[in-house]
């Protein structure tokens, strides 16, 4: 396997997981008595996450036969997924301890509304539309950045 | 032993990411985190914390040393390489865990 199809795929698989395990969540749906649904869809989500981010940057190192410029907003599409889910990573901890975050006590209503709410894996709402936005932006800043040159 | 550089900044990179995310899922199969049992947390940080750790390793090596790379990807790896540094230290300074 040449290293385009493993681009490819690599690709292929993420947003494939990505989609699955958000549909496992939705039509298995979980309780609070049983959340197992609710933590295979997140992992598969994640997973699907990471090796969309890995390819993306990947596809940005590695030699293969692409256009240059393609190259490079590939790298910088995955490094600036990396970073806004290094950003994010604190809000999709599901922590109902007291501590919470370690910013602040949680009293034990809102512990109990943490409970409920549970991190989406995307992490909060909006979050991927945040994401999106960020993208077009970085696009748009590309592409402007190009037509100077 | 002959490295060579190029191929092993791209295998800690990608081991870094998948590490990173598994990670994040890490907390949320284990989870939740509660006041008597810490150990989501603290499992799901280590797995964390290795693979930024690899992946800054990786960003700021391959930015500065490896020469196979052409010199745009190199600026690019060592802007987000520090800039992935930094957010982990603001991020462990302002949180009391990660």
């Amino acid at each position: 396997m040449d290293n385009k199809n493993i681009i490819i795929s690599g690709l292929i698989l993420g947003i494939a997981c990505f989609f699955i395990g958000a549909m496992i969540s939705n039509v298995f749906q979980s309780s609070s008595e049983d959340l197992t649904s609710y933590k295979v869809s997140a992992g598969i989500k994640l997973l699907g996450m990471g090796f969309f981010t890995t390819t993306l940057v990947l596809g940005g190192i590695i030699n293969y036969d692409i256009d240059k410029n393609l190259k490079f907003l590939l790298l910088l599409l995955g490094l600036m997924l990396l970073l806004i889910y290094l950003i994010g990573s604190p809000m999709l901890r599901w922590d109902v301890s007291e501590t919470g975050w370690g910013l602040y006590e949680y009293s034990s209503d809102e512990q109990a509304e943490i409970y409920n709410r549970r991190p989406t894996a995307l992490g909060t709402p909006g979050f991927e539309l945040l994401l999106a936005i960020i993208s077009i932006i970085g696009l748009l800043v590309f592409k402007r950045y190009k037509l100077n040159i | 032993m002959k490295f060579e550089k190029r191929k092993l900044i791209i295998y800690f990179l990608s081991i870094g990411i998948m590490l990173f995310f598994i990670g994040i899922a890490t907390n949320i199969v284990m989870g939740p985190t509660t006041d008597t049992n810490r150990l989501p947390q603290q499992v799901s940080s280590v797995i964390k914390l290795t693979g930024m750790g690899f992946v800054c390793i990786s960003l700021l090596i391959g930015g500065i040393f490896v020469n196979d790379f052409p010199i745009e990807t190199r600026a690019l790896l060592i802007i987000f390489g520090f800039a992935i540094l930094v957010m982990n230290i603001f991020i462990m300074s302002f949180l009391k865990f990660y």
